[in-house]
């Protein structure tokens, strides 16, 4: 017979190392349709490979990206999926990428993100307790206007533009051309230039059908076809809760997507109507007053100056003949 | 004999010239086809690789005019059908100029396309100016320039 107090001392060993140390890693994934959205389904998959890299993760999906954000800034994810623009409060260097007019096309992107995914750049990914263990394209971002009559930067004058109300950059810009900034977020910025609220927005093509953007360009509207910004993606984790090298890991994973995701974006900017590039002569110009303007703003701490720089680099490396490339103010 | 080397090259001038006329109207033909039947494939293959189309917009003030790439062009076709509905295209008849031997080819003619687009009558009046030049046995198109005014 078992002595009592031996019994209960078996029974308490025995629950302590049952016990689990700490559940499961959460990764919380912004995704405007849900459980039911391709990046919540792609971060499903995600999670199975994340496996072989040290880490069994559970993945909830948020439909409002700031919630996701504050979630996860309050300890409640350990891993969350958000757009660059809102992933800048983590990592201001990866956040700079979607700076206005930082790279003109996807290939740039691309070079910008197999970069980052090298294993010499590790730190750079990392920022306090948080590091950013994937990139993913988003898309160029376009400017949707209902009045194609506002067919200068001259006519944007007193136009009002929604602008995200976390990205100050936007909010700067606007104001040096001369228009009216309407504070928005990305649940919203699709409802008010549909509606009339505001007569111009930016958005990726892939938010053209399922946020029915082509009801607010109409029939007398246009979409402006020259990039203002490459949008990203971007996961953000919190380096305590994964094990050594898993960022590394994740990111490779996340290239292997970037071709896949191009795809996609491409497709959802065959479908977009009146979409037009700058009229002829145009484009140069736009694209000195953007330089000027993410100069202006890097100067003033909104953007960061090591990304800049990268930036200029593989945006030179394409196209030497550039102007910018014989200056040194990036 | 001198003159009747004249005639005789007179004579294949204009006999390469009524077949050059014939074979061009025949491929503007299968252009308007493809449009009404939303054929971007046949499209594609009619107008060469590498064309700039250029269009100028007289209803915006002031006018623009723009460069679009074959790629340009026909995506904005493909988006049109998308979106459009009781579609109609009207063309006037062609007007073609011949250049030396009866070729390259330019042919001028104006579409006025109808639709409703998001509940409202839509719809654009082009002018074009059309270039087309042999390639094998048949010819493309190897340049577009319109005049385009859109309601």
């Amino acid at each position: 017979m078992i002595p009592l107090r031996l019994f209960k001392a078996y029974l308490l060993l025995s629950l302590t190392v049952s016990a689990p140390a700490s559940a499961a890693p959460l990764l919380c994934v912004f995704d405007m349709a849900g459980k039911q959205g391709p990046l919540y389904a792609a971060m499903k998959e995600y999670a199975l490979s994340a496996r072989a890299w040290g880490a069994r993760l559970d993945v909830k999906a948020y439909i409002d990206e700031r919630v996701a954000a504050e979630d996860f800034k309050a300890g409640q994810c350990d891993a969350v999926l958000l757009t660059g623009v809102r992933a800048r409060q983590f990592n201001f260097f990866t956040g700079s990428i979607d700076s206005i007019g930082g790279l003109p096309d996807y290939p740039a992107l691309k070079q910008v993100i197999a970069t980052l995914a090298r294993p010499e750049t590790r730190s750079l990914l990392q920022q306090g307790d948080y590091e950013v263990s994937g990139l993913l394209p988003l898309g160029a971002a376009y400017l949707f206007l209902r009045d194609r009559q506002i067919n200068s930067v001259a006519k944007m004058a007193g136009r009002k533009m929604a602008v995200l109300d976390y990205d100050p950059a936007q909010l700067r810009m606007v104001e040096r051309i001369g228009a009216q900034a309407v504070a928005s977020d990305v649940t919203n910025f699709a409802g008010k230039f549909n509606n009339g609220q505001v007569d111009v927005v930016a958005s990726p093509a892939i938010a053209y059908l399922p946020l029915e953007l082509y009801k607010g360009v109409g029939s007398q509207g246009v979409v402006l076809k020259m990039p203002v910004a490459q949008l990203t993606f971007q996961m953000v984790t919190r380096k305590a809760r994964f094990p050594e090298g898993f960022g590394l890991a994740s990111r490779q994973w996340f290239l292997e997507k970037f071709d896949p995701m191009i795809r996609e974006i491409r497709k959802a900017e065959d479908d977009i109507l009146f979409f037009f590039p700058p009229p002829d002569g145009d484009a140069p110009k736009y694209t000195e007053m953007m330089r000027e303007a993410r100069i202006a703003m890097t100067q003033q701490g909104l953007y960061d100056p090591k990304m800049m720089r990268l930036m200029k680099k593989v945006r030179c490396r394409q196209s030497p003949e550039h102007a910018e490339c014989a200056d040194n103010r990036e | 004999m001198t003159r009747l080397l004249i005639w005789l090259t007179l004579a294949l001038c204009l006999s390469n010239t009524a077949r050059a006329d014939a074979a061009a109207q025949a491929l503007m033909n299968r252009y308007q086809q493809a449009l009404r039947a939303h054929d971007a494939a046949t499209l594609e293959a009619l107008i060469e690789d590498g064309v700039a189309i250029e269009v100028t917009w007289t209803d915006v003030n002031p006018p623009q005019r723009f460069t679009l790439s074959k790629a340009e062009y026909l995506q904005q076709s493909r988006a049109a059908w998308r979106f459009g509905t009781l579609e109609s295209y009207a063309f006037t008849a062609v007007d073609w100029q011949s250049g030396a031997g009866g070729v390259p080819l330019q042919g001028q003619f104006s579409v006025t396309e109808r639709r409703t687009l998001f509940g409202k009558n839509s719809g654009q009046r082009s002018d074009l100016a059309v270039k087309l030049a042999p390639e094998g046995k048949g010819w493309k198109i190897n340049g577009i320039r319109a005049t385009v005014s859109m309601w």
